[in-house]
């Protein structure tokens, strides 16, 4: 070990001119030595993490207080304390800004922030597993799958409540779920390679957006609605979409995070990742399936929210390195980050008017698309 | 004569049983040791597709622990194919058994039941190894740990530990932050070669490890898997293309044409002008270099007059 703190002459950043004198001896700790990568090899930096959680935090805060109704910041977090019954703190905030608060504003920011996430989370899974930059779930058929569900229940006028559920948020799910199905089951026929399967899902959305577009064709009343629909909304009364959606992004987030280190041995190829002990068709699957229904149950409940799932990625790669150890949790944080910024933009934009969030997303999206594909070499996955 | 003078099985123990098929080179050397197999192909063949035609038939070899074999041929023989059987990369008839080396005391080979387990015990160098943009040359080397790794578990102390060591013997620790991209190709190849070793898996399989490299780099490559073989008591199989230094550093030559077993044996008998004009198709000249080892040399086939060159 002694070579190694020698090997180094004028190394690292880390290389300390008092390091080559330390005589042999057991390994220095493992952040001792940073001149061979090691020890920052994969690493999340806890400056990284800590910038993108209070950033988060930051644009909750704001999107709780900006409205029509103005809630003063510092109001908040005793609020939401006395809510939670937190013996001694007393909240000054009036009734009629306690029910926006609490009725409103609160339920809408958590489900941009868990929509936003799973759009990110589900996008940079999707990169990753096809070693691909631009894939993205809506692009495996998730969007065209929902699309057609949600305008055959609008178009047939099928629209009911089943307790918390409605239909279109039910067929737009089964429908989108049904997109990647259809997608992987062409691809596998085709070989079922990572490109196999990108360019099935490339045929299967076309065939679907075709046949939902002859429906909305069909149905001039229907178009409205659905229009309306593809365009996105956050539009919610109290917890029930919350409550819908968080079981997917618990449960999925938390499969697809504990999957990271195998998703970044997949960055090597399928060959190469088998020879090192992996079995890649089968993570892939595993990533795939809690990929897709991380897209399947946001856009379920949020209609077709378009680019999270690539601008959040990528501004992550750009911003903190390439390894999905970085990106998978930081995406999902700076997705919610993202999301509740655009509703932020949607609601106060045309004030009393609402902006669809999705025209929000995609013109801050569809430039950096541009971008992403200008720069070409700078988009890594 | 030179690539026979070097121990057959280096540090492996005098006595060591034999598993129930006889070792080393087909007239091997008398005075070697008899050595443990390490790995033993028994009819092994590879097709591409249900309906491809087989690119690998009924190949049946045995390779000594600490042993090196060269798999030789011209393009599209199979080498590549068979590697790649033999990494249990790609599905194929027969089988691929390995032994546990040295203390093989039951000598029964048995068939790895997972990619982790056969990664641990095989480690693979591809020819065109991949190269994700952004990852550093720790991370690279860290992913050779994926099969000493649960699951759910990141790379403890002990791994950064195992590839700190492999980094310092490839004199790659200044390295260690760059990116891979920015790496000469000659530096790359010792850097996908310390993936492989930190698998401290006991088998290397190497494919074309020097096609990308010039001269000097290939010959350092060469050298620093014959030194890693010694150093770890590792078996090679490589798939080689320069036939001279197939000859000068394994010990034992396989020839492959069309996906059958041509020609095995020590260079000397397999590195001889009518088997490989006969196998390239093409009239070569094999020489004798000053260390004795064998230069071979293809023919012009356009121009009579090169027959007039003298015998040395």
């Amino acid at each position: 070990m002694t070579a190694r703190a020698a090997a180094a002459p004028g190394g690292g950043p880390g290389d300390g001119p008092g390091e080559r004198g330390i005589p042999a001896g057991p390994l220095p700790s493992d952040d001792g030595s940073a001149d061979d990568g090691l020890a920052s090899a994969f690493r999340l930096r806890p400056a990284a993490l800590a910038a993108t959680v209070a950033l988060t935090v930051a644009v909750l805060g704001v999107s709780l207080a900006v409205g029509p109704f103005r809630i003063p910041l510092a109001q908040i977090l005793p609020a939401v304390a006395e809510r939670l019954s937190l013996p001694g703190v007393h909240s000054s905030l009036t009734p009629q800004q306690q029910v926006i608060l609490f009725q409103w504003r609160l339920p809408r920011a958590v489900l941009g922030g868990l929509v936003g996430s799973a759009l990110a989370l589900s996008g940079a899974t999707y990169q990753g597993v096809f070693r691909n930059p631009l894939a993205d779930p809506y692009l495996l058929g998730v969007a065209a799958g929902a699309g057609l569900g949600a305008t055959i229940v609008i178009g047939g006028h099928l629209q009911a409540g089943w307790g918390p559920l409605d239909t279109v948020a039910a067929a737009a799910f089964v429908g989108a779920l049904a997109g990647v199905l259809l997608a992987a089951a062409l691809g596998r026929g085709a070989g079922s390679s990572p490109a196999a399967l990108l360019l099935a899902g490339v045929a299967v959305a076309s065939f679907l957006t075709a046949v939902q577009t002859y429906l909305v064709q069909r149905d001039s009343d229907g178009f409205r609605e659905v229009y309306t629909w593809i365009l996105g909304q956050l539009v919610t009364s109290g917890w029930t979409d919350v409550a819908l959606l968080a079981p997917y992004v618990v449960v999925c987030g938390a499969v697809i995070l504990a999957l990271r280190r195998q998703l970044d041995v997949l960055r090597v190829g399928d060959t190469e990742a088998a020879s090192l002990g992996l079995d890649p068709g089968r993570i892939r699957l595993v990533l795939i399936v809690a990929a897709s229904l991380l897209a399947a149950a946001a856009v379920a409940v949020s209609g077709l929210i378009s680019f999270v799932g690539i601008v959040v990625p990528h501004l992550v790669r750009l911003l903190a390195g390439s390894s999905n150890r970085v990106v998978l949790p930081l995406s999902a944080l700076g997705g919610a980050a993202f999301l509740m910024l655009a509703d932020l933009g949607a609601r106060t934009l045309a004030s009393p008017a609402e902006v669809p969030i999705g025209v929000i997303t995609a013109f801050v999206g569809a430039p950096f698309f541009a971008f992403v594909l200008w720069t070409g070499r700078r988009a890594i996955v | 004569m030179s690539a026979l003078t070097r121990p057959l099985a280096p540090g492996a123990p005098a006595a060591v049983p034999a598993g129930d098929r006889p070792p080393g080179p087909a007239g091997g050397q008398p005075t070697a040791a008899p050595a443990p197999t390490a790995v033993s192909l028994d009819r092994v063949g590879v097709r591409y597709g249900r309906s491809g035609p087989p690119v690998v038939r009924d190949i049946s070899f045995d390779v000594a622990a600490g042993e090196w074999l060269a798999l030789i041929g011209p393009n599209g023989a199979g080498k590549s194919s068979l590697l790649r059987a033999t990494a249990g990369l790609v599905a194929h008839t027969g089988t691929v058994s390995l032994t546990q080396a040295p203390q093989a005391g039951d000598g029964s080979p048995h068939r790895p039941p997972s990619p982790r387990t056969r990664a641990r015990s095989i480690a693979y160098v591809a020819q065109q190894p991949e190269l994700p943009p952004g990852m550093s040359v720790a991370e690279y080397v860290l992913l050779g740990r994926t099969a000493h790794l649960g699951w759910l578990r990141a790379e403890g102390r002990a791994d950064r530990r195992a590839a700190a060591d492999v980094l310092d013997r490839l004199d790659l620790t200044r390295f260690g932050s760059r990116d891979l991209t920015a790496m000469s190709g000659g530096e790359l190849q010792r850097v996908v070669l310390a993936r492989a070793l930190v698998q401290e898996a006991e088998v290397l399989l190497l494919d074309e490890p020097t096609s990308a490299l010039d001269l000097g780099h290939g010959i350092g490559v060469l050298e620093l898997v014959d030194e890693l073989r010694r150093d770890r008591n590792l078996t090679v199989i490589s798939a080689m293309h320069d036939l001279g230094s197939a000859g000068r550093f394994a010990d034992r030559l396989a020839l492959l044409h069309q996906g059958e077993l041509a020609a095995h044996g020590p260079p000397d008998e397999v590195l001889t002008e009518p088997i490989l004009s006969r196998y390239y198709q093409t009239p070569v000249e094999v020489l004798r270099s000053a260390d004795g080892t064998a230069v071979v040399v293809p023919l012009r086939t356009t121009r009579p007059n090169t027959q007039k060159r003298a015998q040395p």
